[in-house]
């Protein structure tokens, strides 16, 4: 379990090590306050889809998942994608929902962005690795929000670093996304330093 | 087949989950409530859960202004909520200073109805209504300004004070600028915009500021200069201006819709002396303040600074003369910034911002002790503000509207 945790956060970071999700990761990152509302909103839209998409595997479309109903024979898995987008979509519009009752603030922050994120390929990317790593789903629980602490850590992170080039003196060229792209390069290679960390 | 079946009832089943958990979510998150609604010191009014506080004023006939229609851009739909403060959006940290916000400002546009509110608003707001009025008389004043005279009922005349504006609302419109009626004069500047269009598919509503002397109003009439809005020159391809456009094209006995009268730039009680200084269509509210003040008998000194390029570009300079002869008080002054050698122009030469500091902040004994009102376009505004620094003028004697750019 505990492997699982630091590989969803460190080395299978995916922001930096899978480069996923990275349209809303430069979007939402000009301050530190959006990035981390964003990425508390992707914890937990990750934290719940992941192991709903679990479930529905296991129990539904696996081949031979409906055993339990008395059909062994039929495997549904080609409805993976369509029932899991299903999943994440309905968890990303009820996330709107409580954003715009509880923190109006960030709602009109993220605009656009978040709705957004029910097609933000970290998020899919998230349930899809769970089914091809085989993780049940008490591991595709902790997969689910480890990785997206990792996101959530990723953009905070790389906020903070934006946050204070905007004083830097930097060349005229290179100011805003040319910076950014570089950023998230360098970041990249310091994360691919926990590799070892995980077998 | 059956797991075609299997497949088929299996995706329904996932979506109707999802859908129900869905509605039960919005039925707790965003409630069908009534919300009670306080302005000022009046009896509440109920509106919905949810809707933004703007459209929630406007059904009960509070009108406040919104140039930008509810965009967050334009700033100008302030109110104070009373009671809990409330986080700002986004848009309001770029429209209110800080000490707005501390006071408890905000742009009604943004606000959602979350439970009841008291907010408070100039009560001059509250007379603003929106009527209908039409097109008296409409002339060039120079090939880019014209006066528009309309016709408003008496309690909106009424509700005027010098310095107001109105909110005018053009309705959808599309037509090419050969079709504008340009007097003879003005045939050879007009020549190269004869190819622009204006046209919008939704009704625009803009504010202009009211120009009319006490007179004026005395007979019903709001009088109105509006400067075309011409594309960037660095933009040539853009749209020009949707209503000011509309408005250099409409003719006699048109109806036009509008609200108001709207604002606080005005003269303030005192007795202090008065210098204005305008530009452009800036001339405006600045008109309606100095004829309101000479009115009242007995004024303080007033001075009025006018800028333009040169000759051609002046307006009224007859009118303000006249008064100038009349009331040993009042001085008119105007510079020009770029004179043709035709204009045989004598006055100052430059930048008005230039003319106030040689002649009038240089030799003032009290420069301090004036109020400064200021409208015209933004460059003009910011250089008068320097020379206004630069002699020791404090900035609560400062006066300025800038038409919200
Ligand atoms: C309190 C107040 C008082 C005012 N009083 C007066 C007054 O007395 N007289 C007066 O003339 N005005 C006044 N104004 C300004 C007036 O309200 C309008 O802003 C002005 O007339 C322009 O409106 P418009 O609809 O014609 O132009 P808009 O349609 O708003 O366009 C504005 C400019 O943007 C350009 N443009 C169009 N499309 C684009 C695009 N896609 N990208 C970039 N640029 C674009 C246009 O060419 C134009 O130059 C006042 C404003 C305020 C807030
Ligand atoms: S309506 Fe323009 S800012 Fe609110």
């Amino acid at each position: 379990m505990t492997e699982i945790l630091l590989a969803a956060i460190l080395t299978d970071n995916l922001a930096l090590s899978f480069f996923l999700g990275i349209c809303t990761f430069l979007a939402v990152s000009q301050r530190i306050s959006t990035a981390l509302g964003l990425g508390i909103a992707v914890i937990v839209v990750q934290g719940v889809t992941v192991p709903v998409n679990a479930l529905i595997h296991v129990y539904l479309l696996a081949p031979g998942a409906l055993h339990w109903i008395g059909l062994p024979e039929i495997d549904l898995s080609f409805l993976r994608i369509i029932v899991f987008i299903g999943v994440i979509a309905a968890m990303v519009q009820l996330m709107e929902l409580l954003l715009d009752r509880f923190v109006p603030v960030l709602h009109r922050a993220l605009g656009v962005f978040l709705p957004l994120i029910t097609v933000n390929c970290a998020i899919l990317g998230g349930s899809l690795f769970m089914v091809e790593r085989r993780y049940d789903p008490l591991e595709a629980v902790v997969w689910g929000i480890g990785s997206g602490i990792g996101w959530a850590l990723a953009i905070t992170a790389f906020a903070a670093i934006r946050e204070r080039l905007r004083h830097a003196d930097m060349p005229e060229g290179l100011r805003g996304l040319g910076g950014a792209f570089i950023v998230s390069g360098l970041m990249s290679l310091g994360f691919s330093g926990f590799g070892g960390m995980v077998q | 087949m059956t797991g075609l079946l299997a497949g088929v009832v299996l995706l329904v089943a996932v979506v109707l989950a999802l859908s129900a958990a869905l509605i039960l979510a919005r039925r707790r998150l965003v409630p069908d409530l009534p919300v009670a609604v306080t302005v000022n010191d009046r009896a509440p009014f109920e509106s919905r859960f949810g809707t933004d506080l703007l459209g929630a004023l406007a059904t009960h006939d509070i009108l406040l202004p919104a140039a930008c229609g509810g965009a967050g851009t334009c700033g100008q739909c302030r109110v104070r909520v009373r009671g809990e403060a409330i986080e700002p959006m986004p848009a309001e940290r770029a429209r209110l200073s800080r000490a707005e916000r501390r006071e408890g400002m905000h742009l009604a546009c943004q606000i959602r109805l979350r439970g009841p509110v008291e907010v408070e608003l100039p009560e001059a707001l509250l007379d603003a209504r929106g009527f209908d009025c039409t097109v008296l008389r409409a002339r060039f004043l120079t090939s880019l300004i014209r006066e528009i005279v309309l016709d408003a009922p008496p309690e909106v005349i009424a509700a005027v004070r010098a310095g107001a504006f109105v909110s005018l609302t053009a309705p959808p419109h599309e037509f090419g600028f050969d079709a504008i009626e340009v007097p003879e004069r003005f045939a050879d500047d007009w020549a190269e915009l004869r190819g622009l269009r204006a046209a919008t598919t939704a009704p625009v509503t803009r504010a202009y500021s009211i120009a009319s002397t006490p007179a004026d109003l005395a007979r019903g009439r709001l009088v109105l200069l509006i400067r075309l809005a011409l594309p960037p020159p660095d933009r040539p391809r853009l749209p020009p201006g949707a209503v000011s456009s509309w408005l250099f094209h409409v003719s006699e006995g048109v109806r036009i819709a509008a609200s108001g009268p709207h604002g606080d730039f005005r003269a303030q009680d005192s007795a202090r002396e008065m210098v204005l200084i305008g530009g452009g269509v800036g001339m405006a509210p600045l008109r309606a303040i100095i004829h309101d003040r000479l009115g009242q008998g007995a004024p303080p000194p007033i001075s009025f600074w006018y800028g333009a390029r040169r000759r051609d570009d002046l307006f009224y300079a007859e009118e303000f003369a006249t008064l100038a002869r009349q009331h040993p008080e009042f001085r008119f002054e105007v510079a020009l910034s770029d004179p043709r050698p035709g204009d045989r122009w004598e006055g100052w030469t430059g930048f008005v911002h230039a003319a106030l500091r040689e002649g009038f902040l240089r030799d003032h004994p009290e420069p301090e002790a004036c109020d400064y009102y200021l409208c015209g376009p933004p460059l003009m505004i910011a250089a008068v503000m320097g020379v206004l620094d630069e002699a020791g003028v404090p900035s609560n004697r400062i006066f300025f509207d800038d038409f919200g750019s």
